[in-house]
């Protein structure tokens, strides 16, 4: 929530609302709460009762079913998601405002922070929530209870996220309007290829490994792209924002000029 | 948008998702097995031969024990895509831990690790169970094979009663007492995890508490800032967050040295199981054999040798748990307990029902016909890259002595009526 | 200068409070939500596929293979997140974070997952630890400043004390049991008792046979190894966190061609400290002159 005000209540002096505001944020995380939490309970609900055998009209009417929500549900968000965000793009970037470019940075942050929690659901959460439904089923399909949520609804969404995280700092940030960020680049297309990578797990699973070994070759494609991760939070793209917002604190507030600004030209 | 609108946005999208799973619930009934009509028919038909499968008793209660026994047969005519039986463990394919396993002994050997297997041979598996979470639950025993993963014998339904919460698994200890292994250890695990998260959060926390990036880049980034940078305070934190860690570890590990004085490492041994053998008066070879697609129905011309003194009824034919019977077999073979669902009473047919006289030999139409083929899935033997059946032929003589022969052969489908013969 | 330099830090940033407050904003939005949970979301991925079977079941905790392997897979985050947030801000506690992560991110599973969709007890699936190790490793670098001695001393006390803490949490598992004539260990005997549909006995990667351990010293001979390995991890893995940690953009010159180029922060520069000071008050470039001077004297 912008504040203008401390805890105590007296004025500090300055407008954070200026360059600060955590709406996204919490919309945004607790949406995504709200949307994987009742996956979860969906599997609680329906996993024992019709999701044991993949062979039954109520597995294709329950989970099959789930299944097409899912992908639907994910093209929808994906299209209206990027949709927005470039058509409301900034189109005078050359003459942002720094304070504004400093609450660009934040709101950008909150899009990582989504992302990341997206990732968190796909790479932490369901991923070994599968290791422990699949000692309960004989695995007899590629859209066990477990992957329909994991690698058709968790998936998807980090991606679209991670996609947002692109284009928005492609159309609001200067810095990335034309330059192309190395580790950005890492940080959203590594995760992005473990779902095509799901095509090598589903093979491998198809015809060698039909025992549920987690630290079996076949998974460390897996973990190779998940790595792609550190680019973002841990690396590169956080050592970016951090120079940025600096600059961007000595020109609003050390009287720098603005030409610490354009060291990478926009 | 403030917190409030937030709420009901997530109350909105729970509402949303919840809809939709109860939509779901009304138009679909609670499915009714586990799996296993997924795995290749040929896989299923020729690989372990499943017979005498018995769930008993079928109802149990929290805590009572239950026996889940039955024969395999190794087929002799293993398929060339599945890894051969070097390394096998007998499980219990279960929706999760339905039963704990109490014992589990393979011709009367105990088969707590896994060990080979003899294509070919025969085992009785008997493993006892004890009622762990209440429920109407499918039960199969199962042959997983290393390379080859588990190929799954019948299912059998078993009933548990009562109330997860009364379960206990209560095992004796050589040292002497009695531990639970629900419980076991779990207040220990609990107690180091936060110790160690306390600690681990603490650490953390005390960077927290201070600015921490943005403040420091600025610093680090200045002359003289990595100096700066290195504050005291920390130092003496580091010091003594080391001697701590030092010293709860080494308490941890004393006292449960001295706690559990007699300790032995996991066991991997291998159980090295003899098996037995098919007896049988017969002798019997696959002339040929099709696959009646539209009728559902497995044809076969087998010669049959009888070398016996007693004459001979064949009564069932059995193939990946499911049983096809006659008179004969319901007769001599009946088990009222059996899943109906995976058995014909009167899916076997023989061309020629005369028993089979000592001396004689005889070309035999044998005729397995039911919907079970399709229901089942084992009439998918037409998409597999092996085109070979398999499965066990049952006999029996007057007085009611059962003869068993493995047989396997080629198929060959059948696709319409017309082109049938 | 004091034993508490928050103050003196806070001012050598030339923030005023309105920075200050930006700056703890910035604390906020990204260290919880961004770096944190950005680590435990991939590191628990890259554990449970690298060592995950170890650490999930009660009969997989062996002398040979989960004392190996766990602390090399450990070892190989905390690496490149130290490198990260010691280099760029000189803060202690990467591998704290790395291990602290996964242990929320593996109790949340172990809850919502293995106990209550699969129904195991949560004693038969529960994790390991290696906070302690962690915070081995993170004093050891904040107390040398040098990543060379914290990859001799510190990794090699990460590794070796991994079995010493664990043995607090599963020695017990170890005690002896009759199972049809047959001994076993407590472990082996849950392994067998919780029935597990996709994980058969003979996946157990575990010590199938002590050969000549040279006096039964198993565990430790596992630990040395293990330990040997995690040196050359951690040194690899903090080279991984240098990688990962470039943060240069390509940028399209007027013909066409791309270059790297990097954004520099301007506090960092010699003109804003002449225009601003430094934070210990010498001039830009002196610091320098001087050593030299002292140099050349001695």
């Amino acid at each position: 929530m912008a504040s203008t005000t401390t805890m105590g209540g007296s004025d500090p002096g300055y407008d954070m609302s200026l360059w600060y505001d955590s709406r996204p944020l919490k919309i945004g995380w607790f949406a995504m709460l709200a949307a994987v939490g009742a996956e979860v309970v969906f599997q609680r609900v329906f996993g024992y009762s019709h999701g044991l055998d993949s062979m039954t009209p109520e597995f294709e009417n329950v989970w099959m079913g789930l299944w097409r929500f899912n992908v639907i549900a994910n093209i929808i968000f994906a299209a209206a998601t990027l949709g927005w965000i470039w058509s409301t793009r900034d189109r005078n970037l050359a003459n942002l405002d720094p304070k504004k470019e400093l609450k660009r940075y934040f709101y950008w942050m909150m899009w990582l922070a989504v992302y990341v929690f997206g990732v968190y659901w796909a790479g932490s959460y369901t991923l070994e929530q599968d290791a422990s439904w699949h000692q309960v089923i004989i695995r007899d399909t590629s859209f066990t209870a477990s992957h329909i949520i994991a690698f058709y609804f968790t998936f998807p969404l980090y991606i679209t996220c991670g996609q947002a995280v692109w284009l928005y700092a492609r159309t609001r940030l200067p810095q990335y309007s034309k330059g192309i960020s190395f580790p950005l680049v890492g940080a959203i297309v590594g995760p992005m290829m473990i779902l095509p990578n799901v095509g090598l797990n589903e093979w491998g699973h198809a015809f060698w490994f039909v025992d549920e070994l987690f630290a079996a070759p076949l998974h460390w494609g897996f973990v190779t792209l998940g790595w792609c991760g550190l680019f973002g939070g841990t690396g590169g793209v956080a050592a970016q924002i951090v120079a940025r917002m600096s600059n961007l604190c000595d020109v609003v507030w050390n009287n720098e000029s603005k030409d610490c600004l354009h060291v990478i030209p926009y | 948008m403030n917190a409030k609108n937030l709420f009901k946005m997530c109350v909105i999208g729970s509402l949303g998702m919840a809809t939709l799973g109860l939509t779901l619930t009304f138009t679909a009934s609670p499915a009714a097995a586990h799996g296993e009509r997924s795995q290749e028919p040929f896989l299923r038909m020729r690989t372990a031969q499943w017979y005498d499968t018995r769930w008993n008793p079928q109802k149990t209660a929290v805590n009572d024990e239950a026996m889940l026994s039955g024969k395999i047969h190794i087929s002799e005519d293993w398929p060339r895509a599945v890894v051969k039986p070097n390394r096998t463990f007998i499980n219990v394919g279960s929706p999760s831990s339905v039963f704990t396993r109490l014992s589990s002994k393979v011709n009367g050997i105990p088969m707590m690790t896994s060990g080979p297997m003899e294509i070919g041979g025969d085992y009785e598996f008997v493993i006892k169970l004890r009622g762990r979470l209440p429920g109407h639950h499918h039960i199969h025993p199962m042959l997983a094979v290393n390379g080859a993963g588990p190929i799954a014998g019948p299912g059998g339904w078993m009933d548990i009663s009562g109330n997860y919460k009364d379960f206990q698994n209560p095992v004796k200890l050589l040292v002497g007492g009695t531990i639970d292994t629900e419980t076991a250890g779990l207040g220990a695990g609990l107690f180091w995890h936060g110790i160690w998260g306390i600690l681990g959060f603490s650490w953390i926390g005390w960077f927290m508490i201070r600015p921490m990036f943005l403040i420091r880049a600025r610093v680090l980034a200045q002359e003289g800032g990595d100096a700066l940078l290195n504050d005291p305070v920390d130092r003496y934190v580091a010091y003594g967050m080391l001697g701590l860690v030092f010293f709860i570890i080494a308490i941890g590990f004393f006292v449960t040295d001295s706690q559990y004085p007699y300790t032995i490492p996991l066991q991997a041994g291998e159980p090295k199981i003899k098996a037995t053998h098919l007896q049988s008066d017969l002798t019997m070879k696959v002339l040929n054999a099709d696959y009646d697609v539209p009728g559902r129905a497995l044809r076969m011309t087998i010669l049959v040798t009888n070398s016996g003194e007693h004459p001979l009824r064949i009564g069932e034919f059995t193939t990946a748990g499911i049983r096809f019977l006659n008179k004969v077999g319901v007769a001599n073979n009946m088990d009222p307990t059996y899943p109906p669902e995976i058995m014909a009473t009167d899916g076997l047919n023989l061309e020629d029902e005369s028993p089979i006289n000592p001396g004689e030999t005889r070309e035999v139409k044998l005729d397995s016909r039911d919907s079970l083929w399709e229901v089942q899935r084992l009439m998918d033997l037409v998409h597999d890259p092996d085109q070979r059946f398999g499965g066990l032929v049952m006999s029996w003589d007057e007085a009611g002595n059962r003869h068993i022969n493995s047989i396997a052969g080629n198929i060959i489908p059948v696709f319409t009526r017309a082109t049938q013969s | 200068m004091a034993l508490f330099r928050t103050a003196e830090i806070i001012k050598a940033s030339k923030l005023p409070p309105e920075g200050v407050k930006l700056s703890r904003m910035i604390d906020a939005v990204y260290f919880l939500p961004i770096a944190y949970l950005g680590v435990f979301a991939t590191f628990h991925m890259h554990f449970d596929l690298l060592a995950g079977d170890w650490d999930f079941w009660i009969d997989w905790k062996d002398r040979q293979f989960w004392v190996t392997v766990t602390p090399i897979v450990s070892v190989m985050y905390p690496g490149a997140i130290m490198y990260y947030f010691w280099t760029f801000y000189r803060q202690p506690f990467g591998a704290t974070l790395s291990l602290t992560g996964l242990l929320v991110g593996k109790w949340i599973t172990v809850v919502l997952a293995w106990y209550w969709w699969a129904n195991f007890p949560m004693n038969f699936v529960m994790p390991a630890t290696m906070v302690g190790s962690a915070l081995i490793l993170d004093c050891t670098l904040l107390l040398t400043r040098s990543w060379m001695l914290t990859a001799i001393f510190g990794v090699w006390a990460f590794a070796m004390m991994f079995n010493p803490t664990n043995y607090a949490l599963f020695g017990y598992s170890h005690q002896p049991l009759v199972i049809d004539g047959q001994l076993m260990s407590l472990a082996d005997y849950m392994g067998f008792t919780y029935v597990r549909t996709g994980t058969p006995e003979y996946i157990r990667i575990i010590e199938v046979g002590s050969l000549r351990t040279f006096g039964g010293h198993t565990v430790w001979i596992s630990a040395f190894f293990s330990a040997f390995i995690s040196m050359l991890m951690f040194t690899i893995w903090w080279q991984v966190g240098h990688f990962v940690g470039q943060s240069f953009f390509w940028v399209k010159g007027k013909r066409g061609k791309m270059t790297r180029m990097n954004d520099t922060m301007v506090i960092g520069s010699d003109e804003f400290a002449a225009r601003h000071g430094t934070p210990d008050g010498v001039a830009p470039g002196a610091r320098v002159t001087a050593r030299t001077a002292a140099t050349t004297l001695s």
